[in-house]
């Protein structure tokens, strides 16, 4: 059993590879080996489509130390196409304007690697 | 199965220690513990064992077997000690283990508690600390902080119920005033009080709480949190004394009986639960909690909840049902949470200005409840306070626990 780090290859090689629970249909990311809605383990992998929209942002102004001297940046929550969240950085984006980031505006998967991790990063798409 | 009751509470002052170790501040909140007990306690001779709380003290003092270091320093070997841990809610994870000791009948009498000794790190080292509750895979690598996390969960507060951060500055400014009537709290000013402090440096004066609160001085932490919407860093350290129903008498006639106790989980991730605006670890808690004592919400006469950034007192006092999904704002803007409205909140001044050592949290919420119930809260005191409430969570509220107390 190997979810973390295929899920961390795979970001690696510009996939989003999730699962969807064959009893009650939920759609995971990242990928686990019990369902997150009904806790069955018949779970099939499927590949995301990598677009979705923002759910959520924050703007981190007091970062952690590896990140140190990257703040403000953007962090949000992905409501991907295919019903999932996930957490990732929004690059490409004006962190000085929080009011211009809008929670629906439409994203899309971009892999980041950082201090030698592997970062799940959305681009906004028009 | 016996009844368990605490018969003694204490705590240090929460705040700065720069000279005190983990150890003296286990010791004095021990010692203010002993002294609580009515007819006395021989602490040596009457606990059989300790639970302890404490997150992380491999990083702040580079230090692991905190149970065999309570026991030592509290002159307690070889009795059985542990250490106990569920991030912020670690000390409900010692209160419940000690509990469940007593209340199966294998000890009679039983130490628990937590500490947390954070100033040991700068700003940075603690917020890296703080880190570790989150998702070190699916979380961390994106650069989030825990004022991080709450600021998403409140803003999918916000979105869904229509609310805004100016709204929410109703629970950090009820937290301070409760502070001003607390001599264990970090903080013990009113906001504005604390804002002018501020302001006087760069010679400016702010004619009210909210004036201050959305200038420059109370500067974004994680956007839409700002300064005053999170907890300060802060060393402490709690204790409790549980006995079973067997013993209680003999040294109270004021035992608090542990009426209702529950524990949960919930996702570690965020963004893996079907809602961010509420915790089915503190939903499961409460229900278990409120079943055991068999009370419902309106019966509480006054609660202890975990405000550590100001949302999460309004997610809390929400997932405990003491209001309806979407009211916790309104309930506070209209004084229904403050010291003399129908549901009191934090009375101690909250995690906000209170403090909030981590390990310590848990078990400092009990120690106001113990008060209270006994009617020995001072300024603070809800009059005739019967039944009370406490929940703690840990991390984003990935665990919980809470307690339902009776006198």
């Amino acid at each position: 059993m190997k979810v973390v780090k295929t899920f961390l290859d795979d970001i690696e090689r510009g996939k989003l590879i999730g699962n969807k629970c064959n009893n009650c249909g939920q759609i995971m990311l990242p990928p686990r080996k019990f369902c997150l809605k009904c806790g069955k383990s018949n779970l099939e992998e499927i590949e995301l489509t990598g677009k979705g929209k923002i759910d959520v942002f924050t703007v981190i102004h007091v970062p952690p130390p590896f990140m140190k001297d990257k703040a403000p940046y953007v962090v949000a929550i992905v409501e991907m196409d295919e019903g999932p969240k996930i957490m990732g950085r929004l690059i490409d984006i004006n962190p000085e304007e929080p009011e211009k980031i809008k929670s629906g505006m439409k994203v899309e998967f971009r892999s980041l690697e950082e201090n030698d991790k592997k970062v799940v990063a959305f681009k906004a798409i028009d | 199965m016996k009844k368990v009751y605490a018969i003694g509470a204490g705590m240090t002052k929460f705040g700065r220690h720069p000279v005190k170790t983990g150890r003296e501040l286990i010791i004095e909140a021990a010692l203010e513990t002993v002294d609580s007990v009515d007819r006395g306690i021989d602490l040596q001779k009457d606990v059989e064992a300790s639970w302890i709380g404490y997150f992380t003290p491999e990083l702040y003092e580079h230090q692991g077997q905190y149970g065999p270091i309570t026991s030592d320093c509290l002159g307690l070997v070889p009795k059985p000690a542990w250490r106990t841990e569920i991030a912020c809610a670690s000390s409900s994870a010692a209160i419940l283990t000690g509990f469940f000791a007593v209340r199966s009948g294998v000890f009679d009498l039983v130490l628990v508690g937590g500490i947390e000794k954070m100033t040991t790190l700068s700003t940075e080292g603690v917020t890296d600390a703080l880190s570790i509750a989150a998702d070190n895979i699916f979380e961390l690598p994106a650069g989030i902080t825990f004022p991080g996390i709450f600021a998403l969960i409140a803003q999918a507060y916000f979105k869904k119920y229509n609310v805004t951060w100016e709204d929410l500055q109703a629970i950090p400014i009820k937290s301070h005033h409760n502070g001003t009537l607390n001599p264990k709290a970090q903080y013990q000013s009113e906001v504005l009080e604390l804002g002018n402090k501020f302001g006087k440096k760069k010679g400016i004066s702010f004619k009210d709480p909210m004036d201050f609160l959305k200038s420059p001085l109370n500067p974004t932490v994680a956007y839409p949190l700002r300064l005053f919407d999170c907890c300060p860093i802060t060393d402490g350290a709690s204790f409790l004394l549980f006995a079973s129903e067997d013993v209680a008498k003999k040294y109270t006639d004021t035992p608090i009986e542990m009426a209702g106790v529950g524990n949960g989980t919930e996702t570690l991730s965020l963004h893996d639960r079907p809602e961010m605006t509420s915790s089915r670890a503190t939903i499961y808690a409460s229900k278990m909690a409120y079943k055991m004592a068999g009370v419902r919400p309106k019966d509480i006469d006054c609660t202890e909840v975990h405000d550590c950034f100001s949302i999460n007192e309004v997610i809390q006092i929400e997932d405990l049902g003491l209001v309806p999904r979407g009211e916790g704002i309104k309930a506070a803007k209209e004084g229904r949470t403050s010291l003399d409205g129908d549901i009191p909140i934090n009375m101690d001044g909250g995690l906000k200005s209170k403090g909030h050592p981590v390990g310590a949290t848990g078990a400092g919420m009990f120690c106001e409840i113990w008060k209270q119930l006994r009617g020995e809260a001072g300024k603070r005191q809800i009059p005739d306070a019967e039944i009370g409430m406490i929940s703690n969570v840990g991390g984003s509220a990935a665990s919980a626990g809470v307690f339902i107390l009776r006198r």
